[in-house]
């Protein structure tokens, strides 16, 4: 059994994951820094930079502009007992720098897009389909088209593991997106 | 020669060009925007038997890369690693087929965009938008100068400098490789300007005819190609990416014209000299969902190149599986059926076309009555991740 399922095995590897993830220079980031918050704070930077050069200031937050919310695919899961649990994602821009700053609150709800690409780092960014690919990023790579938000929510085996993470104060209350069918 | 590849040799000696031995082919996938790892860039050389050979191991499939670029007007390539702090810039001498140079790069901030620029007096440059939060973005410059050693290679470039803007276009189909191309705004006056948001903003000696142009309601604009012959701009309504249209301005009598629409899609467009190639292409639509030649598709990754399945789904274009060429000296069109949305022109030079459609590479003569037969060059596994090539000189 030791095998299939260690909480102190498990545990270990999540610190050691979490310590590589975080870089406390999140607000100083450098294109080595693979992290979940420097990749994040690049690219609301870019983000907040393209906006300010088209005359597009302030710009919507990235869910107003895509985010499609959680998975098509979801079903309860089996002991859930509770409704799924409303939440969002901000950016908290600070207007003076265009570093995207860590969230706290005050509402309970609401979650920093950091945590939301460093929860699907710790579970592993790569889906069953071939994707491999950060939570929420900023698509500029085409010239011709007007740059936008682009969400990958699932890994190998959720639809939106950060969904899930986020609503899951207790097991009971999990909601499961299973995956849907490969999109290629 | 590497085990790998000595087990790709493949005989397709069917009439090869006369240039055929010189050559090559540079093969890689940036992927900057994944959480970790890449593909690996390779220099490649196809014999006159229709062998493809490793001359050079540009970035490791460890390494991975950010930005290539390769310009067959100044003779240079540029491939930038992903980490361009601790693995170095290579600069690639196409008259050599050898790396010249390589060079870290600061460690300051990130590349948002990147370009080569031809800055008179000081030559060709690779150029990164720097965004640095705290620091003050830049437009750093690292000279491609092989003479000149990297601690004295990196300089800070005015916005003015853009200007002198080096662009070959978009390589590859959908997001598998990359592009030179610039972003840039026509002003009201018509005039072409692109604003660096904290640096500030650059002309270009640029006055866009309206009429090629107004009857969009909000233009949005890129430079995605610039050389000796011609300058050509892009032009997309904001809301809508099928209303586009490429406009290209000949450098031989300065004047504007519109290059016939061959497709909805322009995006994927290179220059060679006076050629522009175009892959045709059009948004997905449930009439037509999917690019052409799937079965040829390689199935899951490699490392030299990505599923091509999961780009292709991912994009929101569709590859129709034919090149349009258009000459902007004469205004003359050409086409080549390729039937696979996999497909590519990878260089115009001496009036032969070589293009690639899925794992096999090709060659054709361009004449004024049209295009010669195509002649299979070499056929291999390495050549679906190939998308720029060079004659060596």
């Amino acid at each position: 059994m030791n095998s299939i399922w260690s909480w102190k095995a498990s545990i270990a590897a999540w610190e050691t994951q979490w310590a590589q993830t975080w870089d406390p220079n999140y607000a100083s980031p450098n294109d080595n820094n693979q992290g979940a918050y420097p990749f994040w704070v690049r690219q609301a930077y870019q983000w907040a930079e393209y906006n300010n050069e088209n005359g597009n200031w302030p710009a919507s937050n990235p869910a107003e502009q895509l985010d499609p919310g959680p998975g098509p695919f979801s079903s309860t899961y089996p002991s859930c007992q509770l409704p799924a649990m409303p939440i969002s994602f901000v950016t908290n821009l600070n207007l003076g720098t265009f570093i995207s700053e860590p969230y706290d609150g005050p509402i309970l709800s609401q979650y920093w897009y950091g945590d939301a690409v460093l929860m699907k780092q710790l579970a592993g960014a790569a889906d069953s389909c071939g994707h491999n690919a950060q939570y929420v990023s900023w698509n500029n790579s085409n010239p011709r088209v007007t740059p936008q938000w682009s969400f990958q929510k699932a890994s190998l085996y959720s639809a939106d593991i950060v969904y899930e993470f986020s609503t899951c104060s207790t097991l009971q209350s999990c909601v499961r997106h299973a995956m849907g069918p490969c999109n290629q | 020669m590497t085990d790998r590849f000595g087990s790709l040799l493949l005989m397709a000696a069917l009439g090869a060009a006369p240039a055929l031995c010189q050559l090559h082919l540079i093969t890689g996938s940036p992927n900057p925007l994944e959480p970790s790892g890449g593909y690996a860039t390779l220099m490649l050389r196809v014999g006159v038997d229709g062998t493809v050979s490793q001359v050079a191991e540009l970035t490791s499939a460890d390494t991975g890369s950010h930005w290539i670029a390769v310009s067959n007007e100044l003779r240079k390539a540029v491939v930038v690693p992903r980490d361009p702090a601790h693995t170095p810039v290579k600069v690639v001498d196409l008259d050599l087929a050898a790396v010249v140079k390589s060079c870290v790069v600061p460690a300051v901030g990130f590349a948002m965009e990147q370009w080569i620029w031809n800055i008179p007096g000081a030559g060709p440059q690779y150029v990164a938008y720097i965004g640095n939060p705290r620091g003050g973005d830049q437009l750093r410059a690292m000279s491609l100068d092989p003479s000149a050693p990297c601690e004295r290679s990196f300089t800070n470039l005015s916005p003015t400098d853009a200007k002198y803007l080096a662009a070959a276009g978009y390589a590859g189909v959908a997001d598998v490789a990359s592009h030179d191309a610039m972003r840039v705004t026509i002003n009201s006056d018509n005039r072409v300007n692109r604003l660096f948001s904290a640096i500030g903003k650059a002309y270009f000696d640029l006055e866009v005819p309206g009429p090629l142009y107004k009857d969009l309601e909000h233009p949005i604009a890129a430079i995605m190609a610039n050389n000796q012959h011609l300058l050509a701009l892009g032009v997309t309504e904001a809301a809508d990416p099928r209303n586009q249209r490429l406009l290209v301005f000949r450098k031989a009598d300065q004047t504007w014209r519109r290059v016939p629409s061959m497709s909805e899609r322009s995006d994927w467009a290179r220059s060679f000299g006076r050629f522009l190639a175009i892959a045709a292409a059009q948004t997905k639509s449930a009439k037509a969902s999917e690019s052409p030649g799937r079965d040829e598709w390689r199935k899951g990754t490699a490392s030299t190149g990505p599923n091509l399945a999961t780009r292709l789904a991912d994009s929101d274009t569709v590859f129709l599986g034919r090149l349009d060429l258009y000459d902007v000296d004469s205004g003359q069109t050409y086409s080549i059926v390729t039937s696979q949305g996999d497909s590519e022109v990878l260089l115009i030079e001496n009036d032969i076309v070589y293009y690639r459609a899925s794992d096999r590479l090709y060659s054709a003569a361009i004449a004024k009555a049209g295009l010669g037969q195509a002649k299979l060059l070499a056929a291999a596994d390495v050549i679906r991740d190939a998308h720029w090539a060079f004659i060596k000189r």
